[in-house]
């Protein structure tokens, strides 16, 4: 039907092809019941506002298109930004250290709606020479299906902020959170992404593409 | 304002393309109601009062009505509602520069329709054979919520622009018939079609 109208181009074709698939309910819109606004407003002003989220997100849509390995944590642009350089070399000899921290946080827009109330905050602490995320003051939901758990990742971000490379820390328990221990080979200023998804036991062991929570270590 | 599917009307019907024709190398898009909406989404990224009712007073009703699409009356309340305070909650990761507030209300909104379409999945799946589940397509969520978004952008547009747009791809013809239509030159058709295009195509972006 398209090329019936001498096509504008192909940079337009699915602006095109979309609006000659409007239907009359595309158009038409309905009114929100009248009570739905002050529904809204009592909710906001109950809510405290999550602070400053840190690593921004590709879309999910962008995310289908890509095999779960690969792809499906989304994009941590401007993570490129982040480069922390976690002085190793030169750590204290004595006693754990907070090298880094991060702030996790919810985004509506491609993370899983379980993770609408969620919240955490991780450090990464050297001790001797190994490094551990502990998860802390987090504030971490159940998944709802009962066959499936959290899980904690580290992401390695690339030059577009895609993700190139995940290592999984570990289950979480959103009573217990705990500590993860990173392995000696996955360094965190590489690796400076930390991510929770819901999980699915379903024997599939990469990521699920249903993050809840993320955000970028910055250096302590 | 009220857009048609009918097959555009014959000239003698529509005065307005002429009249405008006449003034329209002084016509200048008026872009006036576009800084405002852009100035009301830089408000709600900051988190000014009343930025959340200016953007449930502009987007409200795209919500609501593509949350009723997809589901029920009562749920379409709820996620309408899920929608607007999870979008404040968050508004930092709202960036006005890079997208519009309405595309990325749905993109929230089509991520709650996803997933209820999801758990409606999983619980017809526990009773197998109860057939009288309606359950909507994810891929249909998507394309859905697509073309309403191109629905309202298409309102928003200029009128020069919308009208050449609506007769090409909802009065489907050619451009040379518009031009016959609306007495403009040929190239000015095909000028306004892809700027019109151009519009659309911004109001849809989202943050990356």
């Amino acid at each position: 039907m398209i090329d019936h109208h001498d096509s504008p181009g192909d940079e337009f074709e699915e602006i095109a092809s979309l609006l000659t698939e409007l239907t009359p309910d595309d158009i038409d819109l309905l009114d929100p019941p009248d009570e739905l606004w002050d529904l809204i407003e009592a909710e906001v002003s109950d809510t405290p506002r999550a602070e400053q989220p840190l690593a921004p997100v590709v879309s999910l849509d962008a995310r289908r298109r890509f095999p779960a390995r690969t792809l499906m944590v989304g994009a941590v642009a401007a993570v490129a930004v982040l480069v922390v350089g976690f002085a190793l070399g030169t750590r204290p000899a004595e006693g754990p250290t907070v090298v880094a921290s991060a702030e996790l946080t919810y985004d509506p827009a491609n993370f899983d709606p379980l993770g609408s109330d969620a919240q955490a905050e991780v450090v990464l602490v050297d001790d001797g020479g190994t490094l551990r995320i502990d998860l802390e003051q987090s504030s971490l939901p159940r998944p709802a299906d009962e066959d499936a758990d959290l899980e904690l990742w580290l992401i390695e971000p690339d030059a577009d902020g895609n993700p190139a490379e995940l290592v999984s820390l570990g289950l979480v328990d959103p009573d217990r959170p705990g500590d993860f221990a990173v392995p000696a080979t996955t360094d965190p200023s590489v690796f400076s992404v930390v991510d929770i998804s819901v999980e699915p036991r379903d024997g599939v062991p990469t990521h699920s593409g249903r993050s809840i929570l993320r955000g970028s270590l910055t250096k302590a | 304002m009220t857009l048609t599917l009918q097959r555009p009307e014959p000239l003698a019907q529509r005065p307005e393309p002429l009249a405008r024709s006449i003034s329209r190398y002084a016509f200048v898009v008026p872009t006036t109601g576009l800084d405002m909406a852009e100035a009301a989404e830089i408000a709600f990224a900051r988190g000014d009062d009343d930025a959340l009712r200016s953007a449930y007073d502009a987007h409200g009703s795209l919500i609501y009505s593509y949350c009723r699409r997809s589901v029920g009356d009562d749920r379409a309340k709820d996620i309408t509602q899920e929608v607007f305070v999870s979008a404040w909650k968050a508004r930092d990761r709202f960036d006005p520069s890079k997208g519009r507030l309405g595309a990325w209300l749905m993109g929230i909104a089509k991520n709650r329709l996803v997933d209820n379409v999801r758990s409606e999945k999983r619980h017809a799946d526990r009773r197998a054979n109860d057939d009288t589940v309606e359950i909507g397509v994810e891929s249909d969520i998507d394309r859905v919520g697509d073309r309403m978004l191109v629905a309202e952008a298409l309102k928003s547009l200029p009128d020069n622009y919308r009208t050449v747009i609506e007769l090409a791809y909802i009065g489907d013809l050619t451009h040379t018939q518009i031009a016959e239509q609306t007495s403009l030159p040929l190239g000015t058709v095909k000028s306004d079609i892809r700027r019109g295009l151009a519009h659309i195509r911004k109001q849809l972006a989202v943050n990356p």
